[in-house]
Order: C-alpha cells, then sequence, then structure tokens
C-alpha cells in the first residue's frame, strides 16, 4: 500500500477517525492493528519477519536488563544482532554474496553455486531491523529501560507511517509517546492542520515534482549514448533532485501523516542542497539513518577519539556500510566509498582550503562565497549520485566520459530538449514545481520550520487556499494513474 | 466544535473544487462530435426521445436525426459510441431508459462482430462517457472480463481519476465552458465527404448458430426493452462485410425471426434503399450525410407507417431537435461554401446563407470596373465604392459599409460570439496589415485584392476565406 495510492487515501482516514475517538487504552491496539494490516497489505507472509524482530528484539531487552553480569548482557546483545542482521543480510546480501562468489569461482573455472531460494526483499526490513536494533543497544547501554509492555514496543517497531522508509525512530522519542497515547490525548487540531500541510506538500514532492522529473533522468540514464554533455550533466542534477524530492517527499508524508495522530517523528531532512560540506550535508540528508550510523557505528568504532588516521578508517567504513545499507550492490558500496572519500579529503585539504581562500581574497561573509561552497557540494554530491543511479560501476564511468567528449551546448537553445523526454507544458510544471521547492527550502533554511508549521502561522483563507492548490496540483498535474509506473517511492527498495 | 465546523467547511470546499475540477478534466468525446452523446442525453428533456438508435460509429455517420426531426417531426436519438460492445450497447440502453421512455429502440448489429474487431481502447473512452450509477461497477466487472487491463486496475477505473487527469495536457475552451453546438447534437457526427467504395458481396448461406453470449445479448436486449415499453428492431446499416461478420448477421436474422423482432440488413437492402457506393459512403464502413439521408428516409417511412408516432415538430418541449436542425445546416452550408471556390457561385451560394457574418475588402490597385461587376449581384453595392477602395459587411441580406479605405476611418469592432472579437480597419494597403482580425487571426487581404471572410457566430468557426485579384 504505497502512500500515493487509492487504497492508502481510503485507509489513512479510516485508520485516524477511529484512532480520534478511541478511548486511551484500545487507540495503541487499534494503530498496532492498522500497521500490521499496512504492513501485510505488500505481503502478508512477511509479517512473521517482522514479528521476529519484534519478539526477538522486546526479549533481549528484557533478559538484558534482568542480566547480572555485563558479559551476560553482551552475550545477548551480540546474539539478537546477530539474529537480526542474518535475517537482513539472508533477505538483502544472499543473493549479492552468491553472485561474487560466482564470479570469483568462474575465474577459477568452478561450477557456479545455484540459489537454492527465490527471495524477494521484504519492505521495509532495514529500516525496522535498524530501528529495532537502536532500541536493543540503547537498552545495553542503559539509556532506556528495556519496554515492559509487548504491545507497546510492537507499536513502536511497526509504526505504520514510517515503517517502510523511515524515519528511523528512536526509542526514546517514539516509544515515549506511544506509551503517552494511552494516557493522554496527543493528537491536537493544530497538529492535524500543520500534519496535513505537510502530508499535501509530500504527495506534490513525491507526485509533481519527483516523478515528473524522472522521466527526464530515466530518459537519460536509460540513453546514455544518446547523450551528450548537457543532457549527462543536467540527468546529474536531475536525479539529486528527484531522489530528494522523492525521498524527502516521502518522508513529509510520513512525519505529517504521524503529526496528525498527535506524533512527533524526527526530521530527515534539512534543506541537505543548501549544504556548504559533504560533512554538512551528511548532517542535513536522511538524518535518521546518519545518525543511526553516527550513534551505533561510527562512535563504538572509536569515532574521532583514536587519532586522524583512525577517524579516517571510521570514516570510512561507515560510508561503505551505509553504500551497502542502500543496497546490495558494488555501485552503492561505491557511492558510500566516494563519500567517504569526500569526507577525507575534505579533511585532510582543510588547511590548503583555508589558505586558497586567504590568497584568493575571498571574502567569507559574502553571498558568493557561501553560494560557490553549496554550488560545489551540490556538484560533488550529483557526481556521487550517478554511481547510486547506474546500478553498475562500468555504465557509471561511461556516463561520466560521455559528460565530456560529446560537447552540444546546442541542445540548450535549439528546443530539441523539449521533443524529447518533458516538453515545454511538462517543463513548465517541473520548474514551478521546483520553484516552490526552493521557497519551502528556504522557508526550512532561514525560518526552521516546515511548510505544514509555516501554514498554520498563516490566516485560515491562505491555508485553505495553499491546501486547495496542493490538493488540485497533485490530482491533476501528479504522475500516477495506469500507464504510469514510476510511482514507487526509491528508498522502498532500500 | 468550531474547529470541527472549520474542517467540515473546508472538505465541502474542497469537494466542490474538486467537483468542478472534476468536469472540467473528465472524458470528453474529443475524437468525434467533442461531447459525447452521453452528454447530449443529458441535455434533452425527459421523455422526449420517441425513437432511439443504439449502436457504433455505423450509427452516428449513417443516422442522422435531423432529417427525421424536418421530414417526419420524429424526435430521434443517436445512442452511439465508437465501436460499441455488447456490454456498451446494453448500459446504453439502460442508462437511456433512466431518463427518456423511446417507443422504437434500433439496435445496430456490429456489436455482434466485436470478438473479430475488437477495439478495447473504444470500450474504456465509452465507459468513461457514462456517469457514475449503479450500473458502473457492473459494467466495469463485464469489460474486465474481456480486457485483464481493466481487471488489474479496477480502482482507477472505478475512481476514474488516475485515467483521465493527465487530460490536462489536452484541454481547450470547450473543456471549461458549455459548447451548445455540440451538447444539442442527437448523437450524429455529420460528414459530407464521399469516397467510392468497393462492396463486398454478402456469401449465400444458411445461417448457424453464434455463440451464447451474443444469443444472450439479444435475448437481455428483448427483456430490457419490453420491461420498458419499447419495441426493439435489430438493424445492421451497411459496412463492408466479409463471410463471418454476414454469418452474424444472419444469424441475429434468425433470433430475431423466431421472436418476432423486426429486422434490416441494409447490406441486403442496398438497393432498395438506393444506397450508392459511390456517392454515399465516407469509407468501407460508414456512411456519408447523403447515404445517411437515404437510410433516415427508409426509417422514417418505417416508423411512420407503423407507430403512429407524434409530429413534434413546433412544440417547445421539442426546441432542442430544432437547435440541432439548425446546427445541421450551418454545418451543411459552411461545408458547402468552403467548397466552392469561384466568386460566383460563392457569393450565390453567400446570398442564401443566413446567421453568418461576412466581410468584403479591396485594397491595392485593382480593375474597379471589372470588380464592381462582380459584386454587384449584392443588392446595394456602389460602383462608387468600388473605386474609392472600401470594407463592407454582409449580412442577413444586408450590405452595409463599413469604411472607405481612409487612413483615418475609425475601426470597426464587433463582438460576433463569446469567442470571437472582429476588428475591421485600414491601415493601409499593405499586405497582412492587420485589417480584418478575427479573434487572433489576421486575415487581411494577402495576395488578392478582393478579400472575403465568412465566419459563422452560431458555429463559432470562420468558414471561408477567400481571395480574389483583380488587376
Amino acid at each position: 500500500m504505497l502512500f500515493n495510492s487509492i487504497p492508502f487515501l481510503i485507509f489513512f482516514p479510516i485508520v485516524i477517525l477511529i484512532y480520534y475517538i478511541l478511548p486511551g487504552k484500545i487507540k495503541r491496539l487499534w494503530l498496532l492493528a492498522a500497521s500490521y494490516f499496512f504492513y501485510m497489505s505488500w505481503n502478508a507472509k512477511y509479517v512473521l519477519l517482522i514479528l521476529f524482530s519484534t519478539v526477538a528484539t522486546y526479549a533481549a531487552g528484557r533478559l538484558m536488563e534482568r542480566a547480572k553480569e555485563k558479559k551476560g548482557k553482551k552475550t545477548i546483545l551480540i546474539l539478537v544482532i546477530a539474529m537480526n542482521l542474518g535475517l537482513l543480510f539472508f533477505f538483502k546480501y544472499f543473493d549479492f554474496v552468491l553472485s561474487n562468489l560466482n564470479a570469483v569461482l568462474r575465474i577459477l573455472h568452478v561450477q557456479a553455486v545455484q540459489s537454492p531460494f527465490s527471495l524477494l526483499l521484504p519492505v521495509g526490513i532495514s529500516f525496522y531491523t535498524f530501528q529495532s536494533l537502536g532500541y536493543t543497544i540503547d537498552v545495553y547501554r542503559e539509556k532506556i529501560p528495556a519496554e515492559k509492555n509487548f504491545l507497546d514496543y510492537a507499536l513502536f517497531v511497526s509504526f505504520f507511517p514510517q515503517l517502510v522508509a523511515g524515519p528511523i525512530e528512536r526509542s526514546g522519542s517514539l516509544l515515549t509517546q506511544v506509551k503517552e497515547c494511552s494516557k493522554k490525548r496527543l493528537w491536537t487540531w493544530d497538529g492535524i492542520s500543520s500534519g496535513f500541510g505537510l502530508m499535501l506538500w509530500g504527495f506534490f514532492m513525491k507526485m509533481c515534482i519527483a516523478d515528473r522529473i524522472s522521466i527526464f533522468v530515466d530518459a537519460v540514464f536509460n540513453n546514455v549514448y544518446a547523450c551528450g554533455t548537457v543532457e549527462t550533466v543536467l540527468g546529474a542534477g536531475a536525479f539529486a533532485i528527484q531522489i530528494y524530492a522523492d525521498f524527502a517527499g516521502y518522508s513529509a508524508i510520513a512525519i505529517g501523516a504521524a503529526r496528525m495522530m498527535g506524533f512527533t517523528l524526527m526530521e530527515n531532512f534539512n534543506a541537505p542542497y543548501f549544504a556548504e560540506s559533504i560533512g554538512e550535508f551528511w548532517r542535513r540528508w536522511h538524518i535518521s539513518l546518519s545518525t543511526w550510523f553516527r550513534d551505533y557505528v561510527y562512535i563504538p568504532l572509536g569515532g574521532n577519539r583514536k587519532g586522524t588516521f583512525r577517524k579516517y578508517v571510521n570514516l570510512m567504513i561507515t560510508f561503505l556500510l551505509s553504500g551497502l545499507w542502500h543496497g546490495a550492490l558494488w555501485s552503492y558500496v561505491f557511492w558510500g566509498a566516494i563519500h567517504g572519500f569526500y569526507q577525507i579529503a575534505g579533511s585532510v585539504l582543510k588547511p590548503v582550503r583555508e589558505k586558497a581562500v586567504k590568497l584568493l581574497k575571498f571574502r567569507e561573509d559574502s553571498f558568493s562565497f557561501h553560494f560557490g561552497r553549496k554550488l560545489i557540494t551540490f556538484v560533488l554530491v550529483s557526481f556521487a549520485w550517478i554511481f547510486f543511479r547506474m546500478h553498475s560501476l562500468r555504465l557509471s564511468l561511461e556516463y561520466i566520459r560521455r559528460m565530456f567528449v560529446k560537447f552540444n551546448p546546442w541542445v540548450l537553445v535549439d528546443g530539441s530538449m523539449y521533443n524529447w523526454a518533458l516538453d515545454r507544458r511538462e517543463a513548465g510544471i517541473l520548474f514551478l514545481g521546483l520553484f516552490l521547492m526552493l521557497l519551502v527550502a528556504l522557508l526550512r533554511e532561514y525560518r526552521k520550520t516546515d511548510i505544514g508549521e509555516f501554514l498554520l502561522k498563516q490566516d485560515l483563507w491562505f491555508r485553505w487556499l495553499v491546501f486547495i492548490l496542493l490538493i488540485l496540483a497533485v490530482v491533476v498535474w501528479g504522475e500516477y494513474g495506469i500507464n504510469f509506473d514510476s510511482s514507487k517511492f526509491i528508498y522502498f527498495d532500500f | 466544535m468550531k474547529r470541527f465546523v472549520q474542517i467540515l467547511v473546508f472538505l465541502l470546499l474542497a469537494f466542490f473544487c474538486l467537483l468542478k475540477t472534476y468536469d472540467i478534466i473528465c472524458w470528453k468525446d474529443t475524437n468525434v462530435s467533442f461531447q459525447s452523446c452521453v452528454l447530449q442525453l443529458e441535455e434533452t428533456p425527459e421523455d422526449t426521445v420517441d425513437v432511439a438508435f443504439v449502436g457504433s460509429s455505423h450509427v452516428y455517420t449513417g443516422i442522422y436525426p435531423a432529417y427525421l426531426w424536418s421530414d417526419y417531426g420524429i424526435s430521434a436519438f443517436d445512442m452511439a459510441i465508437c465501436a460499441m460492445d455488447r456490454d456498451s450497447a446494453y448500459y446504453s440502453i439502460k442508462h437511456l431508459f433512466k431518463s427518456q421512455s423511446p417507443r422504437v429502440v434500433l439496435v445496430d448489429l456490429y456489436a455482434l462482430t466485436y470478438e473479430k474487431h475488437q477495439y478495447p481502447d473504444n470500450i474504456l473512452r465509452n465507459y468513461l462517457s457514462f456517469p457514475l450509477s449503479e450500473d458502473t461497477y457492473p459494467a466495469l466487472k463485464a469489460y474486465a472480463a474481456k480486457d485483464p487491463a481493466v481487471s488489474d486496475n479496477m480502482l482507477d477505473y472505478l475512481t476514474r481519476w488516475p485515467i483521465f487527469h493527465t487530460r490536462y495536457r489536452e484541454l481547450e475552451r470547450r473543456d471549461f465552458v458549455n459548447d451548445e453546438t455540440a451538447l444539442a447534437a442527437r448523437g450524429e457526427y455529420l460528414n459530407w465527404a464521399a469516397n467510392a467504395v468497393t462492396p463486398l458481396e454478402p456469401d449465400p448461406f444458411e445461417p448457424e448458430l453464434g455463440n451464447e453470449d451474443q444469443l444472450e445479448w439479444m435475448k437481455k436486449l428483448k427483456t430490457i426493452c419490453e420491461e420498458n415499453g419499447a419495441q426493439l428492431v435489430l438493424m445492421a446499416l451497411p459496412f463492408q462485410t466479409d463471410y463471418d461478420d454476414q454469418h452474424l448477421v444472419d444469424y441475429a436474422s434468425v433470433f430475431a425471426e423466431e421472436n418476432g423482432i423486426p429486422f434490416f440488413d441494409f447490406n441486403r437492402r442496398i438497393d432498395e434503399v438506393g444506397l450508392d457506393y459511390s456517392t454515399d459512403f465516407y469509407d468501407d464502413s460508414h456512411m456519408n450525410a447523403y447515404g445517411a439521408k437515404k437510410v433516415c428516409t427508409f426509417f422514417g417511412e418505417y416508423l411512420k407507417e407503423n407507430y403512429q408516432l407524434a409530429d413534434h415538430r413546433g412544440d417547445p418541449k421539442y426546441a432542442i431537435w430544432d437547435e440541432d436542425l439548425r446546427y445541421y445546416s450551418h454545418r451543411r452550408d459552411g461545408d458547402e461554401l468552403d467548397t466552392i471556390q469561384e466568386l460566383e457561385p460563392f457569393l450565390d451560394k453567400l446570398m442564401q446563407m443566413r446567421e453568418v457574418v461576412t466581410v468584403i475588402s479591396l485594397e491595392g490597385v485593382y480593375d474597379s470596373h471589372a470588380l464592381y461587376e462582380s459584386l454587384k449581384v449584392l443588392p446595394g453595392m456602389q460602383e462608387a465604392d468600388c473605386e474609392a477602395g472600401a470594407k463592407w459587411l454582409w449580412e442577413d441580406g444586408q450590405l452595409t459599409l463599413l469604411m472607405q479605405n481612409d487612413l483615418g476611418a475609425p475601426a470597426y469592432i464587433r463582438e460576433l460570439d463569446d469567442y470571437t472579437t472582429l476588428q475591421v480597419r485600414f491601415n493601409g494597403d499593405r499586405i497582412g496589415g492587420g485589417n480584418i482580425i478575427l479573434g487572433r487571426n489576421d486575415y487581411s487581404n494577402y495576395e488578392g485584392q478582393l478579400r472575403i471572410v465568412v465566419y459563422d457566430p452560431v458555429m463559432h468557426r470562420t468558414i471561408a476565406a477567400r481571395e480574389y485579384t483583380y488587376w
């Protein structure tokens, strides 16, 4: 049940209306039932996986709390991590490992190993596995007490707005809210209004921007040999926008949906393309995942506490794992490696950079200086996205080669770009959408607020006008329907 | 409570906006007459249709209710949609009976051949033409049985938005405002183009049984007509039949005979009706206006003789049929005028036409006497004006001098209809000088010294623009 599907448009209002009127204690049960129904709508059989992960981490939490010795606690922790990551490995990386093994065997002229399984990646497994592991580690670290109520914990793991693609919540936040929801009314009228606005904006980002620009992106990435410098450069930038509009759009819907029920989910994006360095980009992009890796991988590895070299090693390990988390392909690993490299190079070259700034007399407080840094960061990030999008190292390199060998600036002025993927009308809608997205990003950057909260502070007529225009834009201009097949959220595959 | 009311008001407002957007963006039959016959039926006063013709393009190209109205006073309606399959035909009749009580329902049998010809896209177009009702789901289920594209996307088809929201790419003025000419039409598609076709000779053979579905369909038609007090008539309008098609039509004739249903196979009545393959067809499967005239005359006589239908001409309740006839005449005259190139017959035709606005413009250097000789058939034309150069308006037999070609003459501006403003002025004798502008189109003298532009405010279109040279 995709967010941008008719079943969800039926499911969600029913769930929240009943949620509003049910008494406190039953609210949780209702949300739990709704969340499991939501998950089972993808593939009913895989409910066993989430149930297993829930039971295992719940039991581990309780056992760790009772264990008197640290060694015992550690054993339980390692066991439960191994079990959860084992499941994740089996469903997500088994075929990947096998294909790599077969590649080696081929070189050795040994017969390939056939996979005995036909596996479909369970939706959201990477997200809920990490969420429940985060809880387990927090209990181990005694940051939070183990949850006693199994149903509350089950709801924490399966809460439907963020179940399939995050944000990956921390137990300290979401689990606390789950428990509170039976004691007091969490939802407010303002929350409904602001959450509704945020959801509409998310639908707009996903359906009007991401899915529209994806038509251009697909045309470029699927026809590299028909493209020259202009198309490949624009294509890389366009994919950067697509993946942002897609995932930030999804996150806005998830956060908005939770907000309508009175739950606060963590922000997942903070105007990432306004970042002035790769490090800052990762503090603004997919925040719930990058902080997860920071808290549960980078810092336990030693972080920056064990000298510069170890810091670089830790950074690289973290980004390689982050790449692998996104998918079982070498191109994702390579994408992670590029970001690790960016960070290390940025750190190593910092003195050189500072010297150059002084030498060239750049004004560090000027708009142009900050704009230049943002632009460079965007270019670096977009470059790395090529490997992410291409799914093949060889094709990624070919794509990059085409950027430099087929210089064709005339396509920008002879109108031929419009005869290809998006005509003038579609491009016009896209540019309007991009302009609005820029406005909302500026709102985020300078007012430190999201569009839902911003609209809440406006007069009623303006809020309603924006709501209605967004609804109409989505239902008319949104990319959906029978002939449209790219409406799946990109991050659902991770 | 205040917040609750606010939400309710917002939901109502949003619903209203969506409803208005739906009206604009919803499916309209843009391939044929822009408005589907379903919308035209909605415009029709209740219980006014006496005779309904049901079927595919064979019906809307072969039956012009305007003929039956002008010659017999019969209020007929074409419940016809592209490549109508059997389910669409059944639900069309069902829909028809919701607002009308026709005495006779004539169903074309081309639907029997659906399995052979198969136009799944048209089926969906037809489905989208119908308003949502209790029949929507059963109709959709019937379509789904034929087309996996439907069965796989039932929700999309039920809610419809996912299918036609992309129409924002093709919206035009008529999507936003009612097009009265299209809505007043009675389901027909007017076409005067003639192309010679070669008929296939039907094979004489003993009809065999068709399949169960086909038989069941005819039984359902009979039942629904009987339940609603209408006489069912089966017919096969002429089309290029082959052995298989004719087989099915003959099969239906047996059913008709067994059940006492009147039956007309026009492929076997070509001579009786007087159809001419060289003049009465547009293509192998469709008649044109000339063929339609002959078939309608045949049916007019048949209906008059057998059903004692009232002559409704002059009854204000049936004014929409007068409107249809009016639009038919405008279309016919416009099309005819457009085919005339020579000035003399062009002016002759123009003088017969009413409710059209004609601008006549003289510019440049010309033989004014010769020009006057050509134009003097128009009552009120003065040679002195021809010598000076001038611009006139010809309208309903009246010639009005708008201006002589004087640079100081004020421009003549007039709203011709809701769509188009006419501007006539004299900017000097230069080619394409912005002297005659209709809407956004410049019809100024370009090559010739005499320019004639004819606009039909009833049909909202420029029907002819001619230039003549008089050196």
